[in-house]
C-alpha cells in the first residue's frame, strides 16, 4: 500500500517541476549555468532534451525519405562504386555505386515502421493481458503467467527464428514474430501495476460507486500505470530496433532490394575492408537511435516515477 | 421508524484458508430503518468492517457470506445479478472509507470523480452533472465548491478529501449510506466538523446512515441505534441512550468503562484483559467468556439466549 501511495504522490507531479526554476533564480549570481544543468539532469530533463532531438533527426530523416533522396536508393551506378564519403555522397557509396546515406534514409522508414509497429501491437496486446490477468487473478492469471514465463525462458532470438520460419516468408512476417518477444515483459509491468492499485482505496470506492469492472480496468487503474508501462515502451522500442537489425542481419527480416540497417550491415560486411563507410553508416544510425531513445526512456523515468 | 431499509438477516462471513472455514461474522441480524443512524461498535477485529463489506459485496475472493439474507429495500442483496448491483452501488446505496488519503483517484480532478457518479448511473446532462456536484460540494461543506471542482486530490487536505468522499457517497441522494470508521484517519476537530455534517446530511436528506466505528464517542453524537460486535458477533444492541447509560452485557460496560473521563483524573485507565481472540482460535459459546470476570460455567458450556431488558433493548448473555 505504501508503494502505491508513493507512486500516486509522483503521478501527481505531472509535468511540473518548479524546483529547477527556483534553483536557477537562487543561484543567479553564481554559477547560474551549472545549477540549472545539476538539476536537469537530476529531473531527467536532459535526458528527455537529448533524446527528443537524436529521435527527432531520425524520424525527420525517415519521413524525408517518402517524398526525397538525394539519390535512387536502388540504381546502380557503376562509375561511382565504393566511393569514400565526401560532398556528394554524405555517407560514400557501396559496392554497387549505391549512395549510402540515401539508403540509410530509406532503411531508417523501414526498421522504424517494423519496430514500432511491434511494439505498439505488443503494447495493445499486453495491456488487456496484464490488466485482466492482475485484476482477475486466480487460475486465468496462473495459467497466462505460466505461458509467459514459458516464452521468456527461450532466447527470444530463437523464438523470433522459429517463428519466421513456421509462418510464411512475407515481407512483413518478421512483425509477429518479433510481437511474441515483447509481449513477456510488458505483460509483467502491467500485471504488476494493476496489482499494485486493484486493491488502492479508490478503486474500492469506484466499486462502490457502481463503476463497471471495464471502466475500472481503463479509466481508473490504467492511466496510473501509464508512466511505468511508457519508459519502459521507449526502451522496448530500442530493443526492438536491435531486434530487427539482428534479425535482418541474419537474412530472415526485411527482404531485399528494400533497405533496412540491419539488412545494410549484413551487406556491407563483405566489403568491409574496402568500403568500411557502407557499415559505419548503418551502424552509427542504429546506435544513435537506440542511446535516442534509452535517453527518453530514462528521462519519462526519472521524472515521472520517483 | 417505520419501513426498514436494510435488514440482515442471519448473516455469516468466512474466510477460506487452507481448506479451513473460519467465520468472521457469525449469524448477526439487525435492520437500519428508513432514515436513522445506527452505529455498529467494537474492538478491532470484531467484524465490523467485514459485515460493511459483505454489504457492499467488496469481499475478496477467499471471503465469502455463506448464510443468511441482506434485503435492501426488498431485494437480497446475496441473490441480485451483478448489473443489478451496479445499479444500486453509489445510486441507493453508498459507502465512505476510513482512508481520505487514497480514496481518490490522484489523476482526475475533484469535479470529474464526484461528477462521475451521476454519470454512471441513469442520463445526465452535463450541466445537470456539474450544477449536482457544486450542490453535493457545497452540502459537504467545502469552502468553495467551485474552486474545488477544479482541483486535483492532492491539493486537499485530509479533512476537505473526507468532504469530497462524502459528496461522492451523497451526489445521488442514496437510501443508505455505510460510513466505515470515516473520522479516524481525521484529527479531533475535523472528526467533529465531518460528524456533525453526517448528522446534518442524515435530518436534510433523509438519508440512512450504518456508522462504523470503535469510539463510542463517535457513537454517541450521531447514533440513534447501536450495536456492540465482538468476535463475529452481536453481544447487545439498542437505542444509543440505553446502551450508554445502562450497559448491561459485560463486554459493553468494560468498552464504556475504557473511555478515558475528567472524573477519572489520576486513575489508572480501565481497559478490558486480553484480546479480541483470533478468528482461527476456537471459541466457546459465549465468545467473550473468556475475557468476562463475570463469566460462570454456563458461559462455557451454552449459547447464550437472546434478552430483551426493554422495548428496543436486546442482548446475548447468560449473566446480565
Amino acid at each position: 500500500m505504501a508503494k502505491a501511495v508513493n507512486t500516486n504522490a509522483a503521478g501527481m507531479k505531472w509535468g511540473r517541476q518548479p524546483n529547477a526554476a527556483d534553483k536557477v533564480g537562487a543561484e543567479k549570481q553564481s554559477g547560474k549555468r551549472k545549477a540549472s544543468a545539476d538539476s536537469a539532469w537530476v529531473t531527467g530533463d536532459a535526458e528527455l532534451r537529448i533524446g527528443f532531438v537524436i529521435v527527432g533527426i531520425i524520424l525527420f530523416l525517415a519521413l524525408l525519405s517518402i517524398f526525397y533522396t538525394p539519390y535512387d536508393v536502388y540504381e546502380m551506378n557503376t562509375a561511382v562504386r565504393s566511393q569514400a564519403p565526401s560532398a556528394e555522397h554524405f555517407f560514400g557509396t557501396d559496392n554497387f555505386g549505391r549512395d549510402v546515406f540515401s539508403r540509410a534514409m530509406t532503411g531508417a522508414r523501414f526498421t522504424l515502421l517494423v519496430s514500432g509497429s511491434t511494439v505498439l501491437m505488443a503494447t495493445a496486446i499486453s495491456i488487456v493481458l496484464g490488466l485482466v490477468c492482475g485484476y482477475v487473478g486466480g487460475m486465468l492469471d496462473e495459467v497466462v503467467m505460466r505461458v509467459i514465463d514459458a516464452i521468456n525462458s527461450f532466447p527470444s532470438i530463437l523464438i523470433a527464428l522459429v517463428m519466421v520460419s513456421i509462418l510464411n516468408y512475407g515481407k512483413l512476417t518478421i512483425i509477429p514474430a518479433l510481437v511474441i518477444m515483447f509481449i513477456p515483459s510488458f505483460t509483467r509491468i502491467v500485471r504488476t501495476g494493476t496489482l499494485q492499485y486493484k486493491n488502492a482505496e479508490f478503486v474500492m470506492s469506484n466499486k462502490v460507486f457502481g463503476d463497471s469492472d471495464f471502466r475500472i480496468l481503463f479509466v481508473h487503474i490504467l492511466p496510473n500505470i501509464y508512466p511505468l508501462l511508457l519508459s519502459s515502451v521507449v526502451i522496448g522500442l530500442s530493443n526492438a530496433i536491435l531486434a530487427e537489425s539482428s534479425m535482418s542481419y541474419l537474412g530472415l527480416g526485411i527482404q531485399p532490394p528494400i533497405p533496412s540497417w540491419g539488412r545494410m550491415l549484413k551487406e556491407a560486411q563483405d566489403i568491409i575492408f574496402s568500403t568500411p563507410w557502407a557499415a559505419i553508416a548503418p551502424g552509427m544510425m542504429i546506435v544513435f537511435t537506440i542511446v535516442g531513445l534509452n535517453c527518453i526512456g530514462e528521462g519519462i523515468r526519472k521524472k515521472y516515477l520517483n | 421508524m417505520g419501513e426498514n431499509i436494510l435488514e440482515v438477516k442471519h448473516m455469516t462471513v468466512s474466510i477460506y484458508e487452507n481448506g479451513e472455514e473460519y467465520k468472521v461474522v457469525n449469524r448477526i441480524s439487525f435492520a437500519v430503518g428508513k432514515g436513522e443512524i445506527v452505529g455498529i461498535v467494537g474492538e478491532s477485529g470484531c467484524g465490523k468492517s467485514m459485515t460493511a463489506l459483505a454489504l457492499q459485496d467488496l469481499l475478496k475472493n477467499h471471503i465469502k457470506v455463506t448464510e443468511g439474507s441482506m434485503m435492501f429495500d426488498g431485494r437480497d442483496l446475496r441473490t441480485i445479478s451483478a448489473a443489478e448491483r451496479r445499479q444500486i452501488n453509489g445510486n441507493d446505496m453508498s459507502m465512505i472509507f476510513q482512508e481520505p488519503m487514497t480514496s481518490l483517484n490522484p489523476l482526475y480532478r475533484i469535479g470529474a470523480q464526484v461528477g462521475e457518479v451521476l454519470l454512471l448511473h441513469g442520463k445526465h446532462s452535463h450541466a445537470e452533472i456539474e450544477q449536482r456536484t457544486l450542490e453535493a460540494l457545497t452540502m459537504a461543506g467545502l469552502p468553495d465548491p467551485a474552486k474545488t471542482m477544479r482541483m486535483y486530490p492532492h491539493e486537499l487536505s485530509g479533512g476537505m478529501r473526507q468532504r469530497v468522499m462524502i459528496a461522492m457517497g451523497i451526489i445521488a441522494q442514496p437510501k443508505l449510506l455505510i460510513a466505515d470508521e470515516p473520522t479516524t484517519a481525521l484529527d479531533v476537530t475535523t472528526q467533529a466538523h465531518v460528524l456533525e455534517l453526517l448528522h446534518r446530511i442524515n435530518q436534510q436528506t433523509g438519508t440512512a446512515i450504518l456508522l462504523i466505528s470503535h469510539d463510542l464517542g463517535v457513537i454517541n453524537k450521531i447514533c440513534s441505534r447501536v450495536l456492540v460486535m465482538y468476535a463475529g458477533k452481536i453481544v447487545e444492541q439498542g437505542r444509543t441512550e440505553d446502551i450508554l447509560r445502562n450497559p448491561v452485557h459485560p463486554y459493553t460496560q468494560g468498552l464504556i468503562a475504557s473511555i478515558p473521563t475528567r472524573r477519572m483524573k489520576g486513575m489508572p485507565l480501565a481497559s478490558i484483559p486480553g484480546r479480541v481472540p483470533p478468528v482461527t482460535e476456537e471459541k466457546p459459546p459465549c465468545p467473550f467468556a473468556s475475557r468476562c470476570d463475570k463469566a460462570d460455567k454456563r458461559c462455557f458450556t451454552e449459547y447464550p439466549g437472546r434478552k430483551t431488558v426493554s422495548d428496543d433493548h436486546i442482548l446475548w448473555c447468560h449473566i446480565g
